[in-house]
């Protein structure tokens, strides 16, 4: 394990080199994950209780918002080659600025419908900013990093990533709400974002965005807008390895879903369930924190295994984590150590993060690599592109379904029907997770049903390698 | 700009796409399930500004109410004031609920939510009304802990009796949930202490179980025992 963990951090040397540019997008990053964690952390709670929107509303808002950022995502991911770094960055950052500062100010002047339209447009706004930032993140990585130091560059961005979501949990969402309370921790929170925004936009300004860590990989940006997101969906979506993909993403939504449930679900359910001063950032701390501890110490041991079976494998025990919840809450009163509910409550949150945290390590750094298979060598960079597709439908009826499933299961109010007895397990929250839990099954169960029609391109490639290497020995 | 129509054309297609499946899911959502709408009063209560519920009580709000309907300004506010959510809870039930951990954060709760109490009677709130489960504002002020919430709906005239379809009384919830001023005040108001809920269980019964299950609010649940 030690041996592990030091090999992780021994590539970081190969960053000696690296240009100021390269610190200064993990420094940006650092901060957009911090504001984008801490926003989302409460964001189903900021609508509900700052805005006004009932559960309904708020979980199809914000499955809206989530559709929008992967509609955009689409579109500027073009613009954002041609237009450059800094000026991307400029655009997403203004409208996150603007879209923070007014869900942070906006409760204080506005009420009732003129609030809720407002605030929608300033979903909408933020959307749009996400859209850009998640792109140009990723641009600006490959052109600040050279061919030696790449991949260890987006190890540190993607630690740099898990770390911003950590901090953002426990340290902002925690911090504000225990200082301030729920009403005004959500605001303070949003504005804390703007500030992070802000931050990040004089990181920006002093990036020079020509400091290519390789020049040879100059392009020219004409060149890059013939690529438009809508001809390569009709260019590949006959092809029978994409329309495999899209079988395999669509099985697996059940359980991909699963980590949405964090945003969406969660904040009031652990609220609700337990206590509206309870630290939910800490909770939702948990999942980065086993990410990177499990990225350094048991990625290289879990890298030995086949594709396919860890995807199995690691979706079925995502899948499984929602068993904790979806059991009647009185079974757990008699695990050692569980006295009452509230305990009881806590002890199936932590164990449901614990778990799906793992199954999320196994089998989630393998669905590129599945999609890079299963495409053809010269679609790759498409058929990645083109893989949000199946999340695109799926994000916002998991939203609206959310909502509705929140407002019937883990509605306001619950705990105190909960501890009265006024609650049969068809109208508990556990009802709700077990229909999750159901879902989710769906996925590792299809997997291995499909498993002959989706690793059909593997049998192929192996074959044609045989192939290749029998004609090389003659 | 002519470089870029291609791209703007596509996004407007993928955003005019996007609306248009947000649209019919939503639709179709709706027709599984009829939301209601907060109540902007509700919101009021959990934000703590009590001048949203004079908005919504007001001479402004009545001006632009159904006449048909409401002949009286009083009956506008009665009405307005009793307005029930789908589980039948009215905005004077969201007055007296908290569910707070912190003891220091309830008591401050507590302290605002005595003008919301005395404002919502003002208005026509009802004190004894009951949501689906059977709950009045006393029982739910009773398991969340305000005294001073509980301490004034007494004072204006919410009962202590009644129980919930379980059987629950405002004591027996005080009594679960180791409210030690509650109960005394619901026992100098004279309620049964013998009443049992549908379990069988007394109000002594849930102290006592409330004494093993949560060992760090041993003295609270000890004083309750020993008034009951």
């Amino acid at each position: 394990m030690l041996t592990a963990a030091k090999n992780y951090f021994a590539e970081f040397k190969v960053l000696k080199t690296a240009s100021r540019e390269f610190w200064l997008i993990n420094i940006i990053t650092f901060f957009d994950m911090m504001a984008y964690f801490s926003t989302v952390n409460i964001i189903t709670l900021y609508l509900t209780t700052n805005v006004g929107f009932n559960d309904v509303d708020s979980g199809a808002w914000v499955g809206i918002y989530s559709l929008y950022v992967t509609a955009f995502i689409f579109g500027v991911g073009s613009v954002c080659d041609v237009i450059g770094i800094k000026k991307s960055y400029y655009i997403g950052i203004v409208l996150l600025i603007i879209a923070r500062l007014g869900f942070g100010l906006a409760p204080g002047f506005l009420t009732g419908d003129a609030l809720k339209n407002v605030v929608i447009v300033f979903i909408l706004m933020m959307s749009l900013g996400v859209a850009f930032m998640g792109p140009i993140h990723n641009t600006a990585m490959r052109r600040f990093t050279t061919k030696e130091n790449r991949s260890t560059g987006f190890n540190v961005y993607y630690l740099i990533m898990n770390v911003g979501a950590i901090f953002a949990g426990f340290a902002v969402t925690d911090g504000f709400r225990n200082w301030l309370g729920d009403v005004k921790g959500n605001l303070a929170i949003m504005i804390f974002a703007f500030v992070m925004y802000v931050i990040c936009f004089f990181c920006t300004w002093l990036i020079n965005e020509n400091n290519y860590a390789d020049p040879t990989e100059r392009t020219d940006t004409k060149e890059l807008l013939k690529t438009r997101p809508i001809q390569v969906f009709l260019s590949v979506w006959k092809e029978k390895p994409f329309r495999r993909l899209v079988l395999f993403l669509m099985l697996t939504i059940g359980v991909r879903l699963v980590f949405t449930h964090q945003f969406l679900v969660m904040p009031k359910y652990y609220t609700r369930v337990l206590y509206g001063d309870f630290d939910l950032g800490l909770a939702n701390s948990i999942n980065p924190f086993i990410i990177i501890v499990g990225l350094i110490l048991l990625i290289p041991i879990i890298n030995k295994f086949d594709t396919f079976k860890l995807i199995v494998v690691g979706m079925a025990v995502s899948a499984s984590s929602l068993l904790f919840m979806a059991l009647p809450i009185q079974w757990f009163l008699s695990v050692p150590g569980v006295h009452n509910l509230s305990q009881a409550y806590k002890f199936v949150i932590f164990a449901q993060i614990t778990v799906f945290a793992f199954g999320e390590l196994i089998f989630s750094p393998r669905f590129t690599e599945y999609i890079a298979v299963v495409a053809p060598k010269d679609k790759v960079a498409s058929y990645m592109s083109l893989a949000a597709l199946p999340m695109f439908i799926a994000k916002p009826i998991n939203g609206f379904v959310s909502g509705i499933l929140v407002a019937g299961f883990s509605y306001e109010g619950i705990r105190a029907k909960i501890d009265s007895g006024n609650i049969a397990y068809g109208d508990s929250p556990e009802y709700m997770w077990a229909v999750y839990f159901l879902a989710a099954l769906v996925s590792p169960i299809a997997v291995i049903a499909m498993k002959r029609v989706l690793t059909a391109s593997h049998v192929e490639k192996k074959a044609a390698d045989l192939a290749a290497a029998e004609l090389s020995e003659t | 700009m002519k470089q870029y129509s291609a791209v703007i054309k596509d996004g407007l297609i993928l955003l005019a796409v996007s609306t248009l499946f947000v649209t019919v899911c939503g639709q179709f959502f709706k027709s599984l399930k009829k939301s209601v709408a907060t109540d902007p009063m509700v919101t009021s209560v959990i934000q703590g500004k009590i001048q949203g519920l004079d908005a919504a009580l007001g001479d402004k709000a009545y001006s632009e109410a159904d006449k048909k309907e409401f002949a009286t300004k009083e009956l506008f506010q009665k009405t307005r004031a009793n307005k029930q959510d789908e589980f039948g809870r009215t905005p004077l039930m969201w007055v007296a609920y908290a569910n707070l951990l912190d003891a220091k954060e309830v008591g401050e709760l507590d302290k605002k939510r005595v003008a919301f109490v005395e404002f919502m009677t003002k208005n026509g709130a009802d004190l004894n009304a009951r949501d689906k489960d059977g709950w009045t504002p006393l029982m739910w002020a009773s398991w969340s802990g305000l005294n001073l919430v509980a301490t004034k709906l007494v004072e204006l005239g919410a009962s202590g009796e009644g129980a919930d379809r379980q059987g629950n009384t405002a004591l027996t919830l005080a009594a679960q949930k180791g409210q030690t001023e509650i109960v005394k005040l619901l026992l100098g108001k004279g309620v049964d202490k013998a009443f049992a809920t549908k379990s069988g269980k007394k109000a002594a019964d849930f102290a006592r179980e409330g004494l093993s299950q949560y060992p760090d609010k041993a003295a609270q649940y000890q004083a309750i025992m020993g008034l009951l």
